[in-house]
């Protein structure tokens, strides 16, 4: 045999070889052109209307859907402004205003929230919108057992065609912060295919919904506030590169995209990157391991992190701004509570330079009995070592370099942290005995209490640090009693710290929150998306939609 | 000396050492490399190749290069350590068939049939599934995955030689049944079976690669070359080219040199053409 023979031989069977992964690539990109051929077909129409017209439609590329369907009861639009659902009130921005809602009255013992609904509020296929469906509608999402917990409503009923009682178990004056959650949905036509045929009262109606590819939204002409400029939304289900191709081809009207991506630029678009509430930062087991376990078999407790010394270092030590330079390329603002920039955030839990920083932060640990004896760069006490893992969502980017970022500055504390990238399911296993990196954040106070109350212990990704402290507890329960939302806040405030003990960081920073990451966009020019107020968290960048209708086309 | 170095065997000796030597300094290097060589670095992100990088650098600063050796010596670890496991088993299993007859051939076949009748990557990811992933996950998976070509292979020599003459002969000489297998049919299924083991390795990196790659393999963290091409995927569109291209020839490369390895071996020891 010769030497052509055997390259001939080598050749062939890298090629058989290299067979198996090139099928793989080939699916991805299959899967991504299909995406790209129904939105360049949809380009392709909107070009040709806007030659005549002025133009009415939006393309948007978004991460991805609601797996669930466009169903409230299901969960859809807690997070964001439905639209395609009207609710009681609107939050876009923080401030709470009726939305189907036009007036509440609490009664005495803060047990019965009344409210008129107006009586000119009609659903895509015509019918009223009656009090009935929003009692309806509130009763199923408690009976759902969504992420939004309802459990306090005993039950809702219709006076009449527009007033609606809600009877609460416990007095709760925040009542008024689940209100703007809620899509209403007619009770007379709702059933189990709801979530792929909404009708609702929103400025929208669904008219197309292709699964995992697109979904085409116009305007409803029975919506009862001002008609928007935009008849026609087109939303994309696409990954941030996909998204971005398209943008780059001209394909797309405005694309949700990574703090990564954002610093590119592409020629006819213009970068809008909105501050949030999106807060990022690692949630710590606050408990230390007794060897108990959970109802579901999860260990609980955490030696390392079950001591406040090692939490607190690290919320005060850890840099926040270089977090905001390396992981979200500046589009971020430093982050210290779940409620910064909120009406009820106590600002003397924010860090200054007097009490921040690797000073600071190995005072705390000294104090504390955590020393390095041994020479080796980590600190012990009582024969513990500082090190822990740090779980992150692994196929999150911001989440991953986040947890390498956190790791590569503990070092400098003395304390050792294994990043470990996990899907979610994985980490809910584990995440009563493990820290992970998590990204929370949105307009009401019960956010802050469903990381902190004892309550909500063990119920789904709310306080799964098994946090727990009466005096917060109290602070946070008095705060339900009260009348006035000033003086809600001022309870809320004395929650995260009242001189002595609180939820912050300078307590028992029982988390530690780093960075608001600020939502990025490609918006073409010319294309006016309004007034965007800070968004709370969302993770398809759907909630930009918000504010729909003061958009425009220039 | 240039009619020595025309040599065919030498030849051969000498572009197995080469390849043994390239294949070995990279997973020593990987494996003694201290994790600070490829750790994040934020100061020095997205940087192109440059002779302080020479691929470049990730998101996150990491050096490419040496996350690419790492990585490189990660998967021909877990190849060797997964081929030498299957190959046993291949042998194992094929020496059984081979000698028991027809009913032992038929349930082995059977069991080969099973396992090439699904294909290789849906059970390499079912099995990692199955075991929560990480190294575990695909070693076991591309064990239990590729024993089959082998084991036939070491099953149709063995039924071959059993009916050749000079094993009847031998037979019927009243040599007993562990003399023949030990001096007749073991010398020929040995080089068999080394090359076939050799040329495993580069299924096994790939296939380890690509169940990686698809996200049901090693955890993000770790430096694997599956790990580090889905990674350079989300950049591509933005032009960072080095994140995929240098990683992805080096894998190559490290297949196309298992191969001359195994191609040069049976050249070498294959009793059918070493005499060429």
């Amino acid at each position: 045999m010769n030497y052509n023979k055997m390259m001939t031989i080598a050749l062939m069977s890298v090629f058989l070889l290299t067979g198996c992964s090139a099928k793989a690539e080939a699916q991805n990109t299959e899967s991504i052109s299909s995406a790209e051929n129904s939105e360049s077909a949809s380009a392709e129409t909107n070009a040709q209307e806007s030659e005549t017209v002025k133009k009415t439609e939006v393309i948007a590329a978004v991460n991805s859907e609601p797996s669930a369907g466009w169903n409230p009861i299901t969960g859809y639009g807690q997070r964001y402004d439905p639209i395609l659902q009207s609710t009681l009130t609107k939050a876009y921005g923080g401030e709470i205003t009726y939305d189907l809602a036009t007036g509440y009255e609490v009664s005495e013992d803060g047990k019965d929230w009344t409210f008129t609904i107006r009586d000119d509020a009609r659903y895509s296929n015509g019918e009223k919108v009656l009090a009935s469906d929003v009692a309806f509608t509130y009763e199923a999402v408690r009976d759902n057992s969504t992420s939004l917990d309802l459990n306090n409503i005993s039950s809702a009923e219709a006076i009449d065609d527009t007033t609606v009682v809600f009877h609460l178990t416990e007095p709760d004056y925040t009542f008024l912060y689940v209100t703007y959650k809620v899509g209403i949905v007619p009770e007379a036509v709702y059933d189990d295919n709801y979530g792929e045929n909404p009708i609702g009262s929103g400025a929208f109606k669904l008219v197309q919904w292709e699964k995992g590819q697109q979904a085409v939204w116009e305007y409803n002409e029975y919506y009862y506030g001002d008609e928007p400029e935009i008849k026609k939304i087109v939303l994309l289900f696409m990954d941030d590169d996909a998204a971005f191709l398209a943008a780059q081809k001209g394909d797309v009207d405005l694309v949700y995209t990574n703090q990564n991506l954002a610093v590119q630029e592409i020629d006819g678009y213009h970068m809008m990157n909105i501050e949030s509430i999106d807060n990022y930062g690692i949630i710590f087991p606050t408990v230390t391991d007794n060897g108990e376990t959970a109802k579901d078999g999860q260990p609980i407790g955490n030696n390392v992190t079950g001591d406040v010394a090692v939490r607190k270092a690290l919320s005060v030590g850890l840099d926040r701004e270089s977090l905001i330079q390396n992981v979200f390329n500046g589009y971020g603002k430093p982050s210290y509570s779940m409620c910064d920039t909120m009406p009820w955030f106590n600002e003397e839990t924010a860090l200054n330079e007097t009490n921040s920083g690797l000073d600071a932060a190995l005072q705390i640990l000294e104090n504390a009995g955590w020393t390095d004896t041994d020479g080796d760069g980590i600190r012990e006490k009582d024969g513990i070592n500082a090190e822990f893992t740090l779980l992150y969502t692994a196929n999150n980017a911001n989440r991953q370099a986040m947890a390498m970022a956190v790791a590569e500055q503990a070092k400098d504390l003395g304390i050792v942290i294994h990043p470990e990238g996990a899907a979610n399911d994985d980490i809910k296993t584990r995440f009563y005995s493990t820290p992970y990196v998590f990204g929370r954040g949105d307009y009401t106070p019960n956010e802050f209490y469903l990381m902190t109350a004892t309550d909500t212990i063990g119920s789904g990704w709310s306080n799964t640090g098994y946090y727990s402290n009466p005096a917060v507890d109290e602070y946070m329960k008095k705060a339900m009693t009260c009348k006035t939302t000033d003086e809600v806040y001022e309870y809320y405030k004395l929650a995260q710290w009242d001189g002595t003990t609180g939820a912050s960081l300078i307590g028992d920073a029982p988390d530690c929150w780093l960075v608001r990451a600020d939502h990025c966009y490609f918006v073409r020019d010319g294309l006016d998306i309004g007034n965007q107020p800070i968004q709370p968290h969302c993770a398809n960048g759907q909630v930009v939609l918000s504010n729909i209708s003061e958009w425009k086309w220039n | 000396m240039i009619k020595k170095l025309q040599n065919r065997r030498l030849q051969t000796i000498l572009i197995i050492i080469f390849s043994v030597l390239v294949i070995g300094v990279i997973t020593v290097t990987g494996m003694t490399m201290s994790s600070d060589a490829y750790a994040t670095s934020f100061e020095n992100k997205n940087l192109p190749p440059s002779s302080a990088h020479l691929f470049g650098t990730d998101w996150m600063g990491r050096d490419m290069f040496m996350r690419t050796i790492k990585g490189l010596s990660t998967s021909i670890y877990i190849g060797l350590a997964a081929s030498g496991v299957t190959s046993i088993i291949a042998l194992f299993l094929g020496i059984i068939a081979g000698m028991s007859g027809k009913h032992g051939s038929a349930v082995f076949n059977w069991f080969v049939d099973l396992f090439m009748g699904i294909p290789h990557l849906i059970l390499l990811i079912l099995i990692s599934i199955l075991l929560g992933k990480g190294t575990k996950g695909v070693t076991v998976g591309v064990i239990v995955t590729h024993w089959c070509t082998l084991g036939r292979i070491v099953q149709a020599e063995i039924l071959s030689l059993k009916n050749s003459q000079y094993v009847q002969a031998s037979e019927k000489l009243g040599k007993s049944k562990l003399w023949i297998a030990c001096r007749h049919i073991l010398p020929h299924v040995v080089p068999q079976f080394i090359v076939g083991l050799v040329l495993m390795f580069p299924h096994a990196i790939m296939h380890e690669s690509s169940v990686t790659f698809l996200g049901f393999g090693l955890p993000p963290e770790q430096p694997a070359i599956g790990i580090i091409l889905s990674e350079s995927m989300k950049y591509l569109t933005t032009g960072m080219w080095w994140l995929a291209v240098l990683p992805g020839i080096s894998l190559l490369l490290i297949v196309i040199l298992f191969e001359v390895i195994g191609n040069q071996l049976r050249l070498l020891i294959d009793p059918y053409s070493v005499q060429e």
